[in-house]
């Protein structure tokens, strides 16, 4: 089975916006269905193309000016990637600039260390308990 | 900020632009023309403007919760010079004359009501001076009073319908059901119907102010225009059952005669009420919803940046205090009771369809240039619906009136203001904005400038950073 890991980075004040969206009832059981059972959410400090530049701003930042950002990891099956990225898409867009990138990548296994299981068994809840 | 609106709040908004008391004169000359079969205009009407909303709410999707949507949609979309004439002609000329029109009626109405002793304008420019104070207050408590009268109107409306087609019919009128059922009668009725539908986008402005708008703001505005087509279908038999067609199409006030045969004294006195409710209720939407689209404008420089000045409740009051004052104006001198007005609101609305035309063309444009931005509405069946739009709209333009000399009169009239606007829009454009007039502004760009900011960094070029950073972050 193959697994991906979607990395989101984008605007801190997204992020209760971005897990209600997750959590609603029947998305979070498609999501369990298929593998996915949790997030890992990270506070950073980033910026992107625009370094750090404010929307308004006529000039661009000549120094990078590192912005607080919160960063969102999901691992989930491969078969799942497209819908869950056109929900993630369509929440945090706002067409201003700062909404954020998504990075997607291959994930060769998962363990559960406690039980040591893996692959989809390691991301759904364990068998053993 | 208070509370957020709801679904129920947005949809009462877009009833109280769309229920007119002139919607009620509108309806019963279609349906005095052809009987029953006029359902069909509106059903065809009711479906185009279905389509028109499905594409702003497209746009809406593309450039979410902007002040002055609408604007900066077809400025992002085609350019300054169409955006400025379509707007200005669509939506702030053609209100500037609605306004009063509908003052009048309620003055008329209260007239009927109360007694003729007190003169008619110290009505309508008494409502427009409440109505011009609730709007200063901020959007909030304006969509409170909105969803009351809304609520009032459309169960009393539906009422009236629903009592009409169910009702015994003892009123003594036996008619054809059908004056004509050619489609060459029929079909140029779309255009007398399509004043009963106008105004649904008007939820869009509301959507920063509104929760969950990525769900609300489309739904609200195919709510209101179903629950629009529902009345009015059945207001239609309701007319045939109770109302003789002849006596119809005659009458000043159709609704008050529907009402009285149907109902008696009791209809009587309740039609006037939901026609005072109606008459608020458009005067209020009209205030509130144009202000807010010229303050967008001015925020992104298509008109002078005065409008965008807001009061302690996020009130746009510069407009707000312009659009009562030139209401109260042409309805203290009496200029909206004559017929010039109503030839005036026929020409209007051909820039209103104009307007929804160019809606359909910019989802086309920016469906190609931002195939990818991810949209959380997509009108179906692209590019279907956009072309039934402008196909249908255009055919209502050119049927904007059954009588030819005044159809003669309204293109005349509407080359004549569509010339203006052009001129004052190349101006403006050349000289103040100094950008190409026909090179559109780019997404990233027009959601830049709904930052007040963005003015501010402009118009203080000459301050070091050090001391304009310092004063922005003051300010934010």
């Amino acid at each position: 089975m193959e697994f991906s890991r979607l990395e989101i980075i984008t605007a801190e004040e997204k992020l209760p916006g971005l897990v209600e969206c997750l959590s609603k009832p029947g998305f979070m059981q498609r999501l369990h269905k298929i593998g996915v059972s949790g997030i890992t959410v990270s506070k950073v400090l980033g910026c992107g193309v625009q370094m750090g530049t404010s929307e308004y701003e006529p000039k661009e930042n000549e120094i990078m000016q590192l912005l607080p950002k919160c960063l969102v990891m999901i691992v989930c099956e491969s078969r799942m990637i497209d819908e869950l990225l056109e929900v993630i898409k369509q929440e945090l867009y706002t067409g201003h600039i700062g909404d954020g990138k998504i990075f997607i990548s291959d994930v060769t296994n998962i363990v559960r260390i406690r039980t040591g299981e893996e692959g989809s068994a390691a991301l759904n809840k364990s068998a053993v308990d | 900020m208070g509370k957020k609106l709801g679904l129920f709040s947005a949809v009462s908004t877009g009833i109280g632009m769309i229920i007119a008391t002139s919607c009620f004169i509108s309806l019963a000359s279609g349906a005095s023309a052809v009987g029953v079969p006029f359902i069909a205009a509106i059903v065809i009407v009711c479906l185009l403007n279905m389509m028109a909303a499905a594409s702003v709410a497209e746009l809406n999707a593309i450039m979410p919760n902007l002040t002055g949507g609408l604007a900066q949609y077809m400025l992002a979309g085609l350019g300054p010079l169409v955006t400025i004439v379509t707007m200005t002609g669509g939506y702030i000329i053609s209100n500037i004359f609605a306004a009063p029109a509908e003052g009048a009626m309620f003055a008329n109405v209260m007239c009927e009501f109360i007694g003729h002793n007190i003169p008619p304008a110290v009505y309508s420019v008494s409502m427009t001076i409440l109505l011009v104070l609730v709007n200063l207050r901020g959007v909030n408590m304006s969509a409170a009073l909105q969803s009351v009268i809304a609520a009032f109107m459309v169960i009393s409306l539906l009422f009236f319908g629903i009592a009409g087609v169910v009702g015994p019919g003892d009123g003594g009128v036996q008619q054809e059901a059908v004056l004509s059922a050619d489609l060459g009668d029929i079909l140029p009725l779309t255009a007398t119907a399509f004043w009963l539908f106008i105004g649904s986008e008007f939820i869009v402005p509301l959507g920063k102010d509104m929760k969950n708008p990525k769900r609300n703001v489309p739904l609200s505005m195919f709510l209101c225009l179903g629950i629009m087509c529902v009345i009015q279908v059945l207001m239609v038999i309701g007319f045939w059952r109770y109302t003789p067609w002849n006596e119809l199409g005659q009458a000043d006030s159709p609704h008050i005669l529907y009402a009285v045969n149907l109902l008696g004294g009791v209809g009587r006195y309740w039609i006037i009420i939901v026609a005072i409710f109606a008459a608020v209720s458009t005067q209020n939407s009209i205030i509130g919803c144009v202000s807010e689209i010229c303050c967008g404008m001015a925020k992104i420089g298509l008109l002078p940046a005065v409008f965008q000045k807001k009061n302690r409740f996020g009130a746009p009051y510069v407009v707000i205090l312009l659009m009562g004052g030139f209401t109260i104006l042409i309805e203290a001198t009496g200029l909206s009771t004559g017929s010039a007005v109503q030839f005036l609101i026929l020409t209007s609305s051909l820039f209103w369809m104009l307007t929804y035309i160019v809606y359909h063309i910019n989802v086309i444009v920016l469906r190609k240039r931002m195939r990818q931005v991810p949209r959380s509405f997509k009108t179906p069946f692209f590019p279907v619906l956009q072309i039934v739009g402008i196909v249908g709209t255009a055919y209502m333009m050119f049927h904007i009136s059954t009588d030819p000399a005044t159809r003669i009169r309204i293109f005349a009239l509407s080359a004549v203001i569509f010339a203006a606007l052009a001129i004052y829009a190349v101006i403006w454009v050349k000289c103040k904005l100094k950008v190409p007039v026909l090179k559109s502004a780019g997404v990233r760009q027009v959601m830049s400038m709904e930052n007040p900011m963005y003015y501010y960094v402009r118009h203080n070029k000459n301050k070091p950073d050090s001391e304009k950073k310092l004063e922005i972050c003051t300010k934010l």
